[in-house]
Parts: structure tokens; C-alpha cells; sequence
């Protein structure tokens, strides 16, 4: 399993010049003020491994890390950002390169990294409690690997979609079919699907006037055709009649279609919606008011699904309904142009159909019949496509003018329906002029009949067996869709199962004896995919957590959220280890936060830790922590002591500025030694500020120098520790009067301080060396701090280092291993226990008060 | 150590139980259905209604009077 050795980054955020965060493959806690550039590390991280920073990009229109990434005193061009991992080739991934030459354990600690499912930030904490179900399950659906069952669902819903439309597809097939029949026979549009024994008595209607039979069934249609086959024979060779007749007939229904009144009311009735839709609504859109207040209501949101902005669900949904309650009308309207769009497409549909029949009989007429016809429907084609085309899309896309003028090709008094009307006159004057008596041309007209409706009724049969066969195929899909929904839901469930009884853990141990708990997340049935978060508390169930819990509880709960996803997404990818925790903890009080530090060091042990805090209580406390829970060894404590924009986080450790001084003494020039020495007592002026908590006058920004700093350092060492005080005098008092040293030369140009000679800025730089020798301890590696008891008492945290207390004996600090024997075992047997740790920490604090 | 499923085959597997006590789903559409997971068409919207297409008509075929 790789590790990350180092991150260095330059150039981004807060870091101007190259700076390195050392891992050396273990855990890091990061301690700065506000502001001193510790998310920096945290951004470069996301940057480099997902080429996004959450902070920034997607946070606000015009804000993204790749404009605002870069330091603001360095173009992009200097950035630079790159993590050394600890493999034996000691690879290194830097911003911009190309991963596919790497080894394959770095490649796949990158796709690992590449999701951000390990970093959680201050801001993040209450996120996901306060997102709504259906933000909710987004959050959740990184951690879930459902890519693959999300893409067959994805496929039955497709299938499902496609299915439908198909059977769709082929009613309207069956329903023109049937409405042709309608018009063959002249049977009136209220019988909407004419049965079989109404055909047979409109076609018997027809052959008892040629003075047929009527016949008993639609089987009965080829020897009824027989039979006026044997009527005509008489009469001689009628095929030229027989094929005149047909397209004389099919342009009469051409005609018939063209000027019926569902496609001339229909520019109107469009005309009016749109009309009436300017005028009184604009765009109304009831879709969207329709769906808003289905969200609103079914997932109780408290934003509006747009914008996000606040609102008040029941108000909202009562000025919705009257808004849809106003325009009722014009719902009412928009329905019945919608029915209109759909009526005009099928008689346009059904054009079609004619005039693909009309090609098949113009063609097998003579070639003198077919001179004119063949020339019309081809101009008839054009004309029929050029509105189908007019009236494809939704019905908010229909163009009004463009429908118009596609209808104006076939008006009544268009060019191309006065040549339908002219050819058909023509082609009835040739049928009137050739040797037929009129019995023959009726009988023929019966005979074409049956022959079309046989046709006709052979259709309908197989456009209806393909409906109901598209019909059960389409209703088949849908179940397979709901079950693959309903398998996807339950499975999801058992995973927020799991997932809820980490969170109830970790919760629990962070709030033990606390009646509330209960944490659970839930699937919920609407939607695609959406959750629910309830937890319990006293005698409450299953409530939003948000409705009782503190912010504090609500932090620890978005905590908790986190900590057990990050461990459910570990055990689907057990190689990659990291876990970054940017300032989580702002408003857990110590109590909790100790708790919180304690499941971190023990339970993610096996995790790569970056955690950073402003909080230097809490930093202190994860060090004796660290210490408690036998894991000082896997954690790296860093201090960033200050913050400029000119140099970024200073995070030197004192013991590289103490050899870097012995080093600068021996050949470095007086600046360069007054600011190395500067910086050192700057450092150590910091740690005393808090150890001795030192009375500074505040300062905005908390940037304090060495002015700010050390009178207050030596008045108090004075006043309150007069045993580390007569041990460092020479040095204090040296250094009392030397300190602006490092202004003279070091920080700022003055001209009158550039004569400052070496010698001067190597005995104010041996006298930093000095101080820093008299409070930090080599051994513990730790700089010496009041002791508990005896009050007075500065020591170390491995008592080398100790200044008694005034007219007492100096106490060494008890170690782990006696507090052990001196309670009997009870600290160890405890199992590192927060609350005895907490006891023994408030009676600490108690004695010292 | 026997085979452990990943969520997806888990729900996969599920989905095929679902369907199986499904009475609105023929049998016949079920085994198109895994012949498909076998083929790994799942993710075909059109071998998807293939397969429902084939599973329907042999339910029709096997129901006919």
C-alpha cells in the first residue's frame, strides 16, 4: 500500500515560494491560526489528485481554482503542485503530468484519489445534514460503486421508453387504418372503431345496390369480388376504367382530407392558445409549477428547487394551485391544441398513406392517363412534408407563421388543390367518355371497394395483433424497469444499513449516556434516487435530526456521516488509505473533540491522516493523545508559526532554525544571520505566548512579531518564573537590549541600520541560540510549559528541562507508566479511556487553580 | 473461499429474483434475460427489447391453445 512521503507546492493559494509538507508516510496534524495557508495544502491536495478544489470551483459563478488557484502575486505559470509517494522509486505525481508511465500501485492509489470521497472541510460538515433527499443521495451516490447497475438501469429505462413508444406507434397505425376504412365507407367518425359486422353491412349496402348478395363475413370479400368479376365480364375489358376510377376516387379523398375541418380549425385553435397565452400568461408554464409543487410537497423541500432560495413550503404550494387555478382556461386550452397537434398529424399521416397508393395507381395506368398525375403527386409529396415538418416538436416549438404558410400549399384555393380537383375532372371526363354503361362503372366501383377494404381490413388485423403484441412487450418493460428500480432501492438500503450502524458507532462513542442516537438513512420511494436522514432523540423516533440536535451534535453527526463513508468507500478500495480533515472541529467543545481525536488515532490507525486546526487547545490535546493511544510514532506535528503573502506558511521546525544559525555564524553575511535568529525567536516568542500565555496587545490577523511579542515574554519570565529568569539572565537581558537586531538588518531597509556590523548580528544570533537551548528539550522535543503542579514549575514534557518553582524542589512529570502504577492500572485496564483521561485532565486544571 | 458478489451483481441477482415471482412477467422473458446477463447485453437498450420481444413471442407460442 502506497503512502504519500511529501507535497510540495508552490505558487497556490497562500503558498508563494516552494514549501514541503513532510509526511514521511505517516499522519500529519497541521496547526495554524486562521489564515496562515494550512487549506492551502488541503486545496493543492484535491487539485492535484481530482483537478478541482470543492472550495472553489462549482461555489459561484466566475469563481474556480483554475483562476483563483494561483497566489495572487504569482501568474499560473509558476504554480506547481506534487506529491512523492514512498515506493522504492520514491515516484513523484505533479500537477499536469501524466499518470499512465507510473507504477501500477501509484496509478491505481490515483484512480482511487481522482473522486474526492476522503477530504472533508469545515464547510462540508453540515452538508449532507442539511441537503434535501434527493442533494442528499447525490452526495451519498460517489460512495456508492453502482456505475454499472445505474447503466443497465439506465438501459431497461431506454428499452421501457422505446417499448412504448413502438407500441404507441403502432396504435396509430391501427387508428388510421381505421379511420381509412371509416372513409371508404363513408361510416361517420363517432363509430371510433368500427367492428367487423358494421363493415359487412356497409360493404353488403354497397353490393345490393350493384344487385349482389350481401355477404355473412370478411371471408366471404374474395367471392363477393368473384361475383362482380362475373357481373362485368359481360362488358368486356374494364381495366383502364377499373384504374381511372381508383385514382379518381383516391383524389377525392385527397381532397376530402385536405379541406376537413381539423386541419383548417387547426391554425386557429393554435392561433388562439398562443394568443390567449401571450396575453394573459406569457409563457405559462404548468409543467414546471406542477413538478415544483410535487417536489415541494413529496420531499418537503425548504428551497426552491431553481434557485435554492428559502422558502415556505405551504405558502408556495397555496400561490402555485391558485396560480394553475387562474389559468385553468389556459390549461384547458393548452390540452385541447395539444389533442389538435395530435389529430393533425395523423390526418397528415393519413395524406401520406394516400398519396403512396395514389403513386401505386397513377403508375400502373397508360402512359397518356399517368402524363399529369405522376408530376401532382410528386408536388403533392413535397407539399405533404413540408407541413409534417411544420408540425414536428413540442408544442411550445410550433411555429405559427411556418404552419401557415405549409397549410397554405393545400388551401382551397392553393394552385395544388385546384389541380387536384382539375385532374380528377379530367380523369372522370376520360371515365365518362370510354365505352362503359353506367351498371358497369357502378359495379366496378363495388368491386374496387371490396378490394380496398379487403386490403384495408388485412391491415387493421396486423396493425391490431402488432399493437397488442407491442402493448404486452411495452407493459413487460415497465416491469422490468420498476423491479431493476426496486432491486437497485433495497440493495442501496442494505448498504444505508450498514452505513447507519457505523454512523450510530461512531455517534455513540462520541456522545456516550446521551439519549439520542438511533442515526438512520433511508431510500426513499420517490424519485430516482433519494435519502432520508432520521436519528433518534430521548423518547423521540425517527425525526429529522435537525429538528432537535445541537450544532454541536449536528457537527459531530456530520462528522460521524463522513467517517463511517469513508470507511464503507475503504473497504471497496482497501489500498487507498488518506483521510483529510480540514478544520472540522469549530463548534465541538474539548469534551467532544477528545472523544473525536481518541476514534481517530484508534480506529482509522490504518489511514494516512492529513488533519489541520486553528484550534491549539485541541492541537495540544491530539498530541497527548497521540502519546495515550500509542500512536505519537504514525503522526508528524506541524506548526505553522506565521503567514505573509510574501513568503506564505512558516513551517520550519526550531531545530532546523537553531543549526541553520550555527551554520550562517560561520559563513553567512550579517543579514542573512539576523533574519535566520529573528525567525528562531519569532518561533520560539510563539510557543511562549501560548505556553505562558503571554499578554499581547491584539493585533489584527493575529500576526504577531518579535516587537509584540517579547517584552511581554520577558516581563512575565521576570515577574513569574524567576528560576528560569536567574538561570538566563545574561542571556534575557542580552537579549532585551539586541532584539531590534533583526529589524535593523534583517526585516525592514533602513539605510541608518545598513552599517550594523556582523559581529553585532552574530551576538544577537548567539544569544537566540542561547534562549533556544534554555526552553527546548532536545529529548522530548518539546519547548518547556508551566507544569500543572507545582504551580511556578516550567518544565518539558520529559522533565530534562526543568525551572522550579519559586522555593520548592523541582517535580518531574509523572510518565504514562506511573499514572498507570498509581492508579492501580485503572488507566491502562481503561483502555484509554476519554472520560478518566477528562477526569484526570479537569483535576489537573483543578489544582493548578 | 467462495465467490463474493459486488453490489452490482448483488442487485442484479436480486432484479432476477424480483422478476421471477413477477406473474406480470413470462417466464420466457426471464430466460432471454439471462442469456443476455450472460452475453453481457445488459447495458443494450435494443438487445434488451430484443430479448423481451423473443421472450414475449415464445410465451405466446407456449400458451396458445
Amino acid at each position: 500500500m502506497r503512502r504519500i512521503q511529501r507535497l510540495d507546492v508552490r505558487g497556490f493559494r497562500g503558498v508563494q515560494t516552494q514549501t514541503s509538507l513532510l509526511f514521511d508516510r505517516r499522519s500529519v496534524l497541521l496547526f495554524g491560526e486562521n489564515g496562515t495557508g494550512k487549506s492551502s495544502f488541503v486545496d493543492a491536495i484535491e487539485k492535484l489528485f481530482t483537478g478541482k478544489v470543492s472550495t472553489l470551483d462549482g461555489r459561484a459563478q466566475g469563481i474556480s481554482s483554475d483562476r483563483h488557484g494561483p497566489h495572487i502575486h504569482n501568474g499560473a505559470s509558476t504554480l506547481s503542485i506534487a506529491i512523492t509517494f514512498d515506493d522504492p522509486g520514491t515516484t513523484t505525481f505533479a500537477l499536469g503530468s501524466n499518470a499512465n508511465g507510473l507504477p501500477s500501485d501509484i496509478r491505481e492509489y490515483l484512480t482511487s484519489a481522482r473522486e474526492n470521497l476522503y477530504i472533508m472541510r469545515r464547510r462540508q460538515v453540515l452538508e449532507f445534514i442539511e441537503s434535501q433527499p434527493r442533494d442528499r443521495y447525490a452526495n451519498l451516490r460517489p460512495f456508492l460503486p453502482l456505475t454499472e447497475i445505474e447503466a443497465v438501469e439506465n438501459a431497461l429505462r431506454q428499452a421501457r421508453e422505446k417499448a412504448d413508444d413502438e407500441a404507441q406507434k403502432a396504435t396509430q397505425d391501427s387508428d388510421r387504418v381505421i379511420s381509412q376504412i371509416r372513409r371508404e365507407l363513408g361510416l361517420p367518425s363517432s363509430l371510433v372503431a368500427p367492428s367487423e359486422q358494421e363493415v359487412l353491412a356497409a360493404l353488403s349496402d354497397a353490393l345490393v345496390k350493384v344487385g349482389q348478395s350481401p355477404i355473412g363475413g370478411i371471408q366471404d370479400l374474395e367471392s363477393a369480388r368473384n361475383n362482380l368479376d362475373q357481373a362485368l365480364a359481360p362488358f368486356g375489358d374494364l381495366s383502364r376504367q377499373s384504374q381511372i376510377s381508383n385514382v379518381t376516387r383516391t383524389l377525392g379523398q385527397l381532397i376530402e382530407l385536405f379541406v376537413s375541418p381539423n386541419l383548417t380549425g387547426f391554425v386557429n385553435s393554435l392561433q388562439e392558445f398562443q394568443d390567449r397565452e401571450a396575453r394573459e400568461a406569457r409563457v405559462f408554464y404548468e409543467a414546471v409549477l406542477e413538478q415544483g409543487i410535487r417536489w415541494i410537497q413529496e420531499e418537503r423541500r425548504e428551497t426552491c428547487p431553481l434557485c435554492q432560495s428559502q422558502i415556505k413550503p405551504d405558502e408556495v404550494a397555496t400561490q402555485v394551485q391558485a396560480r394553475l387555478e387562474e389559468m385553468r382556461e389556459i390549461v384547458q386550452l393548452r390540452r385541447q391544441t395539444q389533442g389538435a397537434v395530435e389529430q393533425t398529424r395523423q390526418t397528415i399521416r393519413s395524406a401520406q398513406d394516400l398519396l403512396v397508393r395514389l403513386g401505386r395507381e397513377v403508375d400502373s395506368m397508360t402512359s397518356d392517363d399517368k402524363a399529369r398525375g405522376k408530376p401532382l403527386v410528386q408536388d403533392l409529396t413535397d407539399a405533404v412534408k413540408v407541413i409534417w415538418d411544420s408540425l414536428t416538436g413540442q408544442l411550445r416549438d410550433l411555429k405559427l407563421e411556418q404552419i401557415k404558410t405549409a397549410f397554405s400549399l393545400v388551401a382551397t384555393d392553393s394552385s395544388l388543390l385546384k389541380r387536384i380537383s382539375a385532374e380528377r375532372a379530367h380523369l372522370e371526363a376520360i371515365l365518362n367518355s370510354l365505352p362503359s354503361p353506367e351498371v358497369a362503372q357502378r359495379i366496378l366501383s363495388a368491386r374496387n371497394l371490396i378490394l380496398r377494404v379487403k386490403d384495408l381490413w388485412i391491415d387493421r388485423q396486423r396493425a391490431d395483433s402488432r399493437t397488442a403484441g407491442l402493448g404486452k412487450q411495452a407493459a413487460v418493460a415497465v416491469r422490468l424497469h420498476e423491479n431493476a428500480q426496486a432491486a437497485r432501492k433495497e440493495e442501496v438500503q442494505g448498504i444505508f444499513d450498514e452505513l447507519s450502524e457505523d454512523i450510530n458507532n461512531i455517534y455513540t462513542r462520541l456522545h456516550p449516556d446521551e439519549s439520542h442516537g438511533g442515526v438512520r438513512l433511508e431510500v426513499r420511494d420517490v424519485g430516482q434516487g433519494s435519502a432520508n436522514l432520521k436519528a433518534n432523540f430521548y423518547e423521540r423516533q425517527d425525526e429529522d435530526p435537525r429538528g432537535y440536535y445541537s450544532d454541536a451534535h449536528l457537527d459531530t453527526l456530520g462528522i460521524s456521516i463522513f467517517l463511517a463513508l469513508r470507511r464503507w468507500h475503504r473497504q471497496q478500495r482497501p489500498s487507498f488509505d488518506l483521510l483529510v480533515l480540514d478544520d472540522v472541529l469549530t463548534s465541538v467543545d474539548t469534551e467532544h473533540a477528545v472523544r473525536l481525536s481518541e476514534l481517530l488515532l484508534q480506529e482509522f490507525k490504518d489511514y494516512q491522516i492529513l488533519l489541520t486546526t486553528h484550534d491549539r487547545i485541541w492541537f495540544e490535546h491530539m498530541r497527548d493523545i497521540q502519546s495515550r493511544c500509542r500512536v505519537a510514532n504514525n503522526f508528524i506535528n506541524k506548526m505553522i508559526h506565521k503567514w505573509t503573502i510574501e513568503e506564505g506558511p512558516d513551517l520550519r521546525e526550531p531545530e532546523d532554525e537553531r543549526k541553520e544559525i550555527d551554520r550562517l555564524i560561520s559563513e553567512g553575511s550579517g543579514k542573512e544571520i539576523a533574519i535566520m535568529a529573528g525567525r528562531l525567536v519569532e518561533h520560539i516568542l510563539q510557543e511562549m505566548r501560548y505556553s505562558l500565555r503571554l499578554s499581547v496587545q491584539a493585533k489584527r490577523g493575529e500576526n504577531y512579531e518579535i516587537g509584540d511579542l517579547w517584552p511581554a515574554f520577558y516581563a512575565t519570565v521576570k515577574k513569574d518564573y524567576p528560576s528560569l529568569y536567574n538561570h538566563a539572565r545574561t542571556t534575557l537581558d542580552a537579549l532585551d537590549v539586541r532584539w531590534p537586531v533583526r529589524n535593523w538588518i534583517g526585516a525592514h531597509h533602513n539605510q541608518w541600520a545598513q552599517n550594523v556590523s556582523r559581529t553585532t548580528a552574530i551576538d544577537f544570533a548567539r544569544a537566540v541560540g542561547d534562549l533556544y537551548d534554555l526552553v527546548f528539550c532536545g529529548s522530548c522535543r518539546r519547548f518547556i510549559a508551566p507544569s500543572a503542579t507545582p504551580l511556578g514549575q516550567l518544565s518539558c514534557r520529559c522533565g530534562e528541562k526543568i525551572y522550579p518553582a519559586p522555593g520548592k524542589e523541582a517535580v518531574r512529570p509523572k510518565s504514562r507508566e506511573e499514572l498507570i502504577k498509581e492508579t492501580e492500572g485503572a488507566l491502562r485496564d481503561a483502555r484509554l479511556d476519554s472520560d478518566l483521561y477528562l477526569t484526570w485532565k479537569r483535576a489537573e486544571a483543578g489544582r493548578e487553580h | 473461499m467462495g465467490n463474493v458478489l459486488t453490489i452490482d451483481e448483488r442487485i442484479v441477482e436480486r432484479f432476477l429474483n424480483k422478476l421471477k415471482s413477477d406473474q406480470a412477467v413470462p417466464e420466457e422473458v426471464v430466460d432471454s434475460l439471462q442469456e443476455l446477463i450472460k452475453a453481457g447485453k445488459l447495458k443494450d437498450a435494443d438487445a434488451i427489447l430484443r430479448a423481451i420481444s423473443k421472450g414475449v413471442t415464445e410465451h405466446a407460442k407456449n400458451t396458445a391453445p
